[in-house]
């Protein structure tokens, strides 16, 4: 067991040295009174900077739920989340957006794209929305590494499904965030392209020494990274580090018996 | 089906609110203009029986001319006092009484300003008479009858307007020089205070003859039937005993009082009511078009899921009809109830501006309803026709299918070049939001179209009725400025439409600095059959005035030489005159001119100059027609324009209520003012136009961006602000209504390059009104703002989390 444990007493500020994002004592519940169903039931969870982490399940486990609350998405019944130290809690919508714009990066099974934006377009959003001016040496530098720079023109609907996956890895790490949250990344893709989708990810955590939490539940995927957070009920189960396929089948099959 | 089609216009809210407010402006508009005016209407016809009933027939001098009033107060032919008697005499007469009457009577009050807009009425008779009076029109409200040579009555309106009571004095000009009288009394016309916006001054019948200059003649002798004898008896034995110089008809057909020009009036405003009310009607009927298309696009799934468990073509058809006619039918019966609304308010509004009307116990006809509920339902039943045909188009399979962005058709595409000409600037300006927003019009441009199109047809009108108004002001502007070569034109007020006495026109000669002064004098002849407007010009004024001669010459000094008359080129087209063909006119006194035409002159379509149809050489005219009123007089200075010459012939007029003195710039663009009313009618238009359109826009826009929720997650997810969605929205709105008036613009430059082509001969020329153009883009892009409000407000308060897990 090498669940990591998070004092409370310490103040989040030394905290954030060396912490990408944390989540403690989280709690989600939704509805209340008898109908109440608590999808997570009081989850810490730290995630140190360039280490790239896969949290698995089966369904209902809450592992998009913690997603969602650590990426700010969602709010915490109760509990804290703090990315770069800063606790998300005291945000205001306006705070929140701004903070996904540079701090965070997403990736979405499918529809990552804005249709009516071409592949380059789409890539730069973040930047535009934010009224930053884009560096044409790095908008291209990261359109070459996945790939992309020959069909930055085309518009989603011309691009192949494993495409689109890239341009959306471009378009989350144009801003050299924080973290990367990658929800089902592979989930409508081809092995292959599952696979380098995959291994643009596994590039940036090695190369860049980006952040990424990835929810999954395929343990191909879950390969690639550098530990697996194991979700059962709406609680951590178990954690995996330095994970191989075969690892992960045989701790999912434990976790589910 | 029926269950189906009620819960989906429940579901769906705000579409179908709007669609119901689309149905009830057009439908308010319609009733409550037939409402108000046909309650108007039968005021005025009320009006016309409490003034004229007690009469029984009406006598006058014979004259060919029916028409003489507004040119030539004097020039119908007058009866010896005499008459009165003859009248009075005649078995079966029980009352006779001699009236005289001039509609140039003017009352200045303590102001010093003179009273009302015209007409103004004046009448001598003898009202201290009490068998008499039963003959009069008029109703005593306070005081007395006027009696004696300084004695008047006027009308309660006038006395309200002035704060006037018995006692006070006025003065009052009968054309020329003014005088003062003593208020004896205030009289209502009919039951009425007033007529309109128009003026009554009563004098016992010796002032009137003298006041008007008719001492010895009466101009109408009315006549009341004695017991059983019938009025067209009556009038039958009157012609017999007056002979051949008298005319007797009944007090209706002589309508003294130009009861029928309230008439007339009255069925303007109802032919404006009812143009907006029709605006309404057809950009509703796109609006509702609109919404049902966007109905049946957001139904896809429910009616393919309806068609696979085997509802028939015909059924999905009829549903979406069953919408439509319950839009239809709630947008009536509302709509009948604020077209009331409309109509009180209307007349509340027309008191407020003077034009007291009566309108008391207003109802709706049954025709009013009928007429309302039969727009109303069928306009929406039209217009669900396409979308209907469409929904039942919808293949069972496509509840399977997820639909993508449709390939646009020829209209589509032309949209989108459209849009995204109009969206670069956007683009540019909004950042992000503004590109989106450009994007998403250039989309689905077809919807774009659609939507954008109720406000076309509105920004059509206005932008071609704009152009040629502009046009047309143009014309009326060089008209003056190349026919009228005077440093002044004197006319009368009410924007100089009315005509200057030559009295005044003569103490004008007097003024420092004038050197002459010319008249341009006006009669109605009877040429032919038709009757024409004609003109003589004095010497004077031959130099300061020119024709434009489109055929034949001009005599010497630019007007017709003895034997000679010029036509316009209007009026010899409509009767079928050519140059060197003989004219006879026969003047309302009955006295003969004869004519070669020798000049065909253009009469422009905007005659400010307004100098008739005929032009006659001075002497001939003066031989045969009235000459104491002017149309308008010609000055000539010495030292030309300046503010003290101006006001030197102001102070040589001042005896002279009413009259006007101006350059002839000025008056020529104060005679085209009544174009600002046209263009102010039209504003109102588009206002309307611009209102209902709002209603579609804003259904498109909620329902893309329902469609939109995944990407607007998307957007969100990737750092968007709730403010930077709204803008976008707000962009995607402003640039959707853009399209609609530059597409409207285009169509409105294209319908006034037609109009002005085909009345190229009548001198217009087309304007561009960059001013106004720019105006209805602005109102435009100032409409798609209020009507992005709610919808961006929807697309900003969506729940990220919920639009990004929607699978």
């Amino acid at each position: 067991m090498l669940r990591t444990m998070i004092d409370l007493d310490r103040p989040p500020a030394t905290l954030a040295d060396g912490i990408a994002v944390a989540g403690a004592g989280l709690v989600r519940r939704y509805g209340d009174g008898d109908t109440a169903v608590d999808a997570l039931r009081g989850i810490d969870i730290e995630v140190p900077r360039g280490q790239f982490v896969a949290v698995m399940g089966p369904s209902g486990s809450g592992k998009s739920t913690l997603m969602h609350l650590l990426a700010g998405l969602d709010v915490p019944t109760e509990g804290t989340v703090y990315i770069d130290g800063e606790d998300l809690a005291g945000l205001s919508d306006d705070q929140l957006a701004k903070l996904r714009r540079t701090s965070v990066g997403f990736i979405f099974q499918s529809f990552n794209l804005v249709p009516t934006l071409t592949a380059q377009e789409n890539v730069i959003l973040p930047l535009e929305l934010a009224g930053e001016r884009v560096d044409a040496a790095w908008l291209d530098l990261v359109l070459d590494r996945v790939g992309l720079a020959p069909r930055r023109g085309h518009k989603p609907s011309e691009l192949s499904g494993g495409q689109q996956q890239r341009v959306a890895v471009a378009r989350a790490l144009v801003t050299g965030p924080s973290v990367l949250f990658a929800d089902e990344p592979t989930g409508n893709l081809d092995s292959r392209s599952g696979a380098d989708v995959l291994g643009l990810l596994r590039d940036a955590v090695d190369a860049e020494g980006q952040t990424i939490v990835m929810v999954t539940h395929d343990p191909r995927a879950a390969a690639f990274a550098d530990r697996v957070v194991f979700l059962a009920d709406g609680a951590v189960a178990r954690e995996l580090q330095d994970p191989s396929e075969e690892r992960v089948i045989a701790t999912m099959t434990e976790v589910t018996a | 089906m029926r269950r189906l089609a009620f819960a989906d216009l429940r579901a769906h809210r705000l579409r179908t609110l709007l669609s119901v407010i689309a149905v009830v402006l057009g439908v308010a508009l319609v009733s409550g203009a037939m409402t108000l005016t046909g309650t108007m209407t039968r005021a005025a016809s009320s009006l016309s029986a409490s003034a004229y009933d007690g009469v029984d027939a009406a006598v006058q001098g014979r004259s060919p001319v029916k028409r003489t009033t507004d040119l030539e107060g004097a020039s119908r032919p007058t009866l010896p006092a005499g008459t009165v008697a003859r009248v009075a005499e005649t078995p079966g007469v029980a009352t006779a009484a001699g009236e005289v009457l001039r509609d140039d009577v003017r009352i200045t009050g303590k102001g010093g300003k003179v009273s009302g807009d015209g007409p103004y009425f004046g009448v001598g008779f003898p009202f201290t008479d009490p068998s008499a009076r039963r003959l009069s029109a008029f109703h005593l409200d306070r005081g007395a009858w006027p009696s004696g040579p300084r004695a008047i009555a006027i009308d309660v309106g006038t006395a309200d307007r002035e704060g006037l009571s018995p006692g006070d004095t006025v003065r009052v000009s009968a054309g020329g020089a003014s005088h003062a009288f003593r208020v004896s009394g205030l009289v209502r016309f009919g039951n009425v205070k007033a007529l309109g916006t128009a003026t009554t001054a009563l004098f016992d019948l010796p002032t009137g003859q003298q006041l008007f200059g008719r001492p010895g003649r009466v101009d109408s002798v009315l006549a009341a039937a004695g017991s059983g004898v019938p009025p067209a008896v009556l009038r039958a034995r009157l012609g017999r005993a007056l002979g051949a110089s008298a005319q007797v008809i009944t007090a209706r057909s002589q309508d003294r009082f130009e009861l029928d020009g309230l008439k007339q009036f009255v069925s303007v405003i109802q032919s404006i009511l009812l143009a907006l009310g029709i605006v309404a009607v057809v950009v509703g009927a796109f609006t509702i078009a609109n919404a049902l298309s966007m109905a049946v696009a957001q139904q896809q799934r429910t009616l393919a899921l309806l068609r696979s468990v085997g509802a028939t073509r015909r059924q999905v058809r009829r549903m979406v009809v069953l919408q439509a006619l319950a839009i239809g039918i709630a947008g009536s019966l509302a709509g009948l109830v604020v077209g009331f609304g409309l109509a009180q308010g209307l007349a509340s509004l027309f008191d407020a501006l003077g034009l007291s009307l009566p309108t008391a116990g207003m109802q709706i006809s049954a025709g009013t309803v009928i007429a309302a509920l039969a727009i109303g339902t069928i306009v929406p039943l039209l217009a669900a026709l396409r979308p209907a045909r469409k929904a039942a188009k919808v293949a069972p399979a496509a509840a399977l299918r997820d639909a993508g962005d449709p390939a646009p058709g020829i209209a589509g595409r032309v949209v989108r070049v459209i849009a995204s000409v109009v969206g670069a600037p956007a683009a540019r300006l909004g950042g992000v939001a503004g590109m989106l927003a450009r994007r998403n019009t250039m989309r689905r441009p077809g919807r774009t179209g659609s939507t954008a199109i109720a406000l076309t047809i509105g920004v059509t009108l206005v932008a071609a009725v704009a152009i040629v108004v502009s046009g047309l002001k143009g014309t009326a502007h060089r008209q003056v400025a190349d026919h009228i070569s005077a440093d002044y034109v004197v006319a009368s007020q009410d924007k100089g439409w009315g005509p200057a006495s030559r009295e005044a026109l003569h103490a004008v000669s007097g003024a420092q600095g004038v050197r002459r002064v010319g008249a341009v004098v006006l009669d109605r002849a009877l040429v032919g059959r038709d009757e024409a407007t004609v003109a003589g010009v004095d010497s004077a004024a031959t130099s300061m005035l020119s024709y434009d001669v489109v055929s034949g010459t001009a005599g010497p000094g630019g007007v017709p030489g003895p034997g000679q008359a010029y036509v316009t080129n209007r009026y010899a087209k409509a009767h079928g005159i050519a140059l060197g063909d003989q004219l006879d006119l026969r003047s309302a006194t009955g006295k003969l001119v004869s004519a070669r035409v020798s000049a065909i002159t253009r009469q422009p379509a905007i005659d400010v100059l307004g100098v008739g149809d005929v032009t006659l050489p001075w002497v001939a005219y003066k031989a045969a027609f009235g000459t104491k009123l002017a149309r308008f007089g010609l000055v000539d200075t010495a030292d030309g324009a300046s503010p003290d010459q101006r006001a030197a012939i102001a102070k040589a007029m001042r005896a002279f209520p009413g009259a006007y003195v101006q350059t002839p710039e000025r008056w020529g663009a104060d005679q085209a003012s009544w174009l600002d009313q046209v263009l102010a009618i039209i504003v109102v238009m588009l206002a309307l136009a611009v209102v209902v359109s709002l209603l579609g826009i804003i259904n498109t826009l909620a329902l893309s961006v329902v469609e939109r929720t995944r990407e607007i997650g998307l957007l969100r997810a990737a750092g968007m602000t709730r403010r930077q969605v709204r803008r976008m929205v707000r962009w995607e709105s402003v640039l959707t209504a853009l399209v609609g008036a530059g597409l409207g613009i285009a169509a409105g430059l294209a319908l006034a390059a037609i109009v002005t082509a085909l009345l190229a001969d009548q001198g217009l020329a087309f304007v561009l009104p960059g001013g106004i153009l720019l105006a209805i883009a602005f109102v435009a892009a100032a409409a798609g703002i209020v009507a992005a409000v709610i919808p961006a407000r929807r697309a900003s308060r969506m729940d990220v989390l919920a639009a990004v897990t929607i699978d």
